[in-house]
C-alpha cells in the first residue's frame, strides 16, 4: 500500500523501501499524486529516484522520476544535459517506447513523468508463470519495432541491455515491450552492459552506428530462448573472446576493414571456426536461427537492419 | 521522348549510397528524411500569430530582434543550428502568447539560451546571456522567462529547422553541379 500523506511519509523515513525525498519534493509529489511507492526500475532511476504513484487528477498510474539540479547550477536554470534529455524523449512517440507524459521544472528538481510500467526483461525470463507461453516472436517483433522508430528518429539506444526493455501487461492482455533508458548524448556515459556490448564497441571502434542495437537486440533474442544471457562475461575482453568461441573470429573476406579496428585479429591465424548455432540452440526453428545469425553478424555493416528484421519470415506473420 | 527520360534518369544520382560509413544511416535515409517532415509540420509557428495574437509587437520588430540575435550567436561563436532552433522557439511562443516590446527582447535572448544549451556542447552562461542586453534584464527574469517558454513548449525542444533540411539539399545539390559545400553553407 502506498502513501497519501506528507505526515506519513516522515513516519515511514526509516524504512529504506521509501524513497528520501526533500520537503519541496515531498510538497511537489504530494499535491499532484498519491499512493507514492518507491520502484526499482533500474534504467529508469539512472539519475535518480523513480517513485511509481496515482496522478490525482487523471487517476492513472505513473512513474515519476525526479533530476535534482546539482547546487551548482541552479543559477544557470536548467542544465543542459536534463534539457537535451528531456525534450529528446519528449519527442518520442510510438506503443513500444516508454511514453514521457510530462516534464515539470521547478527551481530545485525536474521530473519527468512516465507512463507506468510493470516489469523488466530480466524478471520476465525468471518468473515462470509470466512466460509460461511461447511470446518471443511477438516480444522480439515489437522491441525491434520500437527501435526501428528510434532509428528513424536519428537516435543510437546504445544502451540496450535486458534492464532497458520493459514489459507493461494486464490480466486481460498480453505483454507489451516498452524500451526505455534512452539517454541523450550528453548524458551517456556508458554504452550498456558489456554482455549485450556489439563486437565492433568491444574493439574499441569510435565509428559505430545503428547496427549496434540490433547486435544487443540479438543478445536479447537468445536471451529470452536460452533463458539466460547468451554472454556471461563482465569484463570486455572476456565478453568478446565469448564472442569469438561462439561465432568465430571475424576475417578482412568476412569484415572488410577489421584488422585496422583490431590489431591483433590477424593473430587468430588460422581463424576460429564458428560453432553451429542450431546446436547451441535446439529449440529454435530455422527460420528463427537465420534470423538470429543475421542479427548477430559480426560485420556491423552486413547486420540486418531493424527495418529488414521486421519483414524477416520469422516475424512477418 | 523515351530516349530523353532514360538520359535523365541516367544523371540521377543516388545520394544514400554511402554504405561504408554507418553514421550516414544510408539504408534508413528515407526514413529519417519522413519523420522530419512529419516533426516539422507539428512543430511550426502558425503564419498569422502577428495579426492574430500579437498587439503590442509587429513584424518590423521581430526582425530587428532577429538580426540581434544573429549578432549574439556570432558574439558567443554558437552554431547556426543554435540560431535557427532559438527562431524556431520564439515563433512558437508567439504563435500563443502576447508579448509585449519591453519584454520582446527577454524572450529572444532566453530562446537563444534554451537553444544553446539544447544544441551546443558548451553553452554560455546566464550571466553571459544578460550580458549581451547590457544587464537590461536581470538574472531571474531570464530563468523565470526560460522556465516559461519551456513550460508553453512543454519541453518539446527538439524540432528540425531549415538546416536540417538544407544540409540534404546542399548534398543533392552538390552531385550535379560543383559548388564547394562551404559557399552554399552561408546561402
Amino acid at each position: 500500500m502506498g502513501i497519501n500523506k506528507l505526515e506519513d511519509l516522515k513516519w515511514h523515513e526509516h524504512d529504506i523501501a521509501i524513497p528520501k525525498l526533500s520537503t519541496n519534493q515531498a510538497e511537489f509529489l504530494f499535491r499532484f499524486y498519491r499512493d507514492l511507492e518507491r520502484v526499482r526500475i533500474d534504467t529508469l532511476s539512472c539519475f535518480g529516484n523513480v517513485i511509481s504513484c496515482i496522478q490525482r487528477f487523471s487517476n492513472e498510474r505513473v512513474a515519476v522520476k525526479i533530476l535534482p539540479i546539482p547546487q551548482d547550477q541552479i543559477i544557470n536554470g536548467i542544465p543542459s544535459s536534463i534539457l537535451n534529455h528531456a525534450s529528446i524523449l519528449k519527442d518520442l512517440d510510438h506503443p513500444n517506447i516508454v511514453r514521457l507524459l510530462q516534464v515539470v521544472a521547478t527551481e530545485e528538481d525536474v521530473y519527468l513523468v512516465f507512463e507506468n510500467v510493470n516489469l523488466n526483461l530480466e524478471r520476465y525470463i525468471t518468473n515462470p508463470m509470466l512466460s509460461i507461453d511461447t511470446l518471443e516472436r511477438s516480444v522480439l517483433r515489437q522491441a525491434l519495432s520500437g527501435l526501428a522508430y528510434l532509428h528513424s528518429h536519428n537516435i543510437v539506444h546504445a544502451d540496450i541491455d535486458p534492464f532497458s526493455i520493459l514489459f507493461k501487461y494486464t490480466l486481460e492482455e498480453p505483454p507489451v515491450v516498452k524500451l526505455c533508458g534512452i539517454r541523450a548524448p550528453k548524458t551517456s556515459t556508458s554504452q550498456g552492459h558489456p554482455s549485450y556490448k556489439a563486437p565492433e564497441l568491444l574493439m574499441g571502434s569510435t565509428n559505430y552506428s545503428t547496427a549496434i542495437d540490433i547486435w544487443s537486440m540479438g543478445c536479447m533474442f537468445a536471451h529470452i530462448i536460452k533463458r539466460r544471457p547468451l554472454f556471461n562475461a563482465i569484463e570486455e575482453h572476456r565478453v568478446l573472446a565469448e564472442i569469438f568461441c561462439l561465432l568465430g573470429t571475424p576475417t578482412e573476406e568476412t569484415w572488410p576493414g577489421v584488422s585496422s579496428i583490431c590489431k591483433f585479429i590477424q593473430a587468430f591465424n588460422p581463424p576460429i571456426q564458428p560453432k553451429d548455432l542450431a546446436e547451441e540452440f535446439p529449440t529454435l526453428e530455422p527460420v528463427g536461427l537465420d534470423l538470429l545469425s543475421k542479427m548477430l553478424c559480426l560485420c556491423p555493416n552486413s547486420r540486418i537492419s531493424a527495418y529488414e528484421a521486421l519483414d524477416h519470415p520469422y516475424l512477418r506473420h | 521522348i523515351d530516349t530523353i527520360l532514360k538520359s535523365r534518369a541516367n544523371e540521377i544520382v543516388d545520394i544514400d549510397c554511402n554504405f561504408k560509413d554507418p553514421r550516414f544511416c544510408a539504408s534508413i535515409a528515407n526514413e529519417i528524411y519522413e519523420n522530419l517532415r512529419v516533426s516539422e509540420k507539428i512543430k511550426r509557428p502558425s503564419i498569422d500569430f502577428m495579426e492574430k495574437i500579437q498587439t503590442d509587437i509587429n513584424a518590423s520588430m521581430r526582425a530587428m530582434l532577429i538580426d540581434w540575435l544573429v549578432e549574439v550567436a556570432e558574439e558567443y561563436r554558437l552554431l547556426p543550428d543554435t540560431l535557427f532552433l532559438a527562431v524556431n522557439y520564439l515563433d512558437r511562443y508567439l504563435s500563443g502568447k502576447a508579448m509585449n516590446r519591453q519584454r520582446l527582447q527577454l524572450l529572444g535572448v532566453s530562446c537563444m539560451m534554451i537553444a544553446a544549451k539544447y544544441e551546443e556542447i558548451c553553452s554560455p552562461k546566464v550571466e553571459e546571456f544578460c550580458y549581451v542586453t547590457d544587464d537590461t534584464y536581470s538574472k531571474e527574469q531570464m530563468l523565470e522567462m526560460e522556465s516559461s517558454v519551456l513550460n508553453f513548449l512543454k519541453f518539446e525542444m527538439t524540432a528540425p529547422t531549415t538546416r536540417c533540411f538544407l544540409r540534404r539539399f546542399i548534398t543533392v545539390a552538390q552531385q550535379t553541379c560543383e559548388v564547394p559545400l562551404m559557399q552554399l553553407e552561408y546561402l
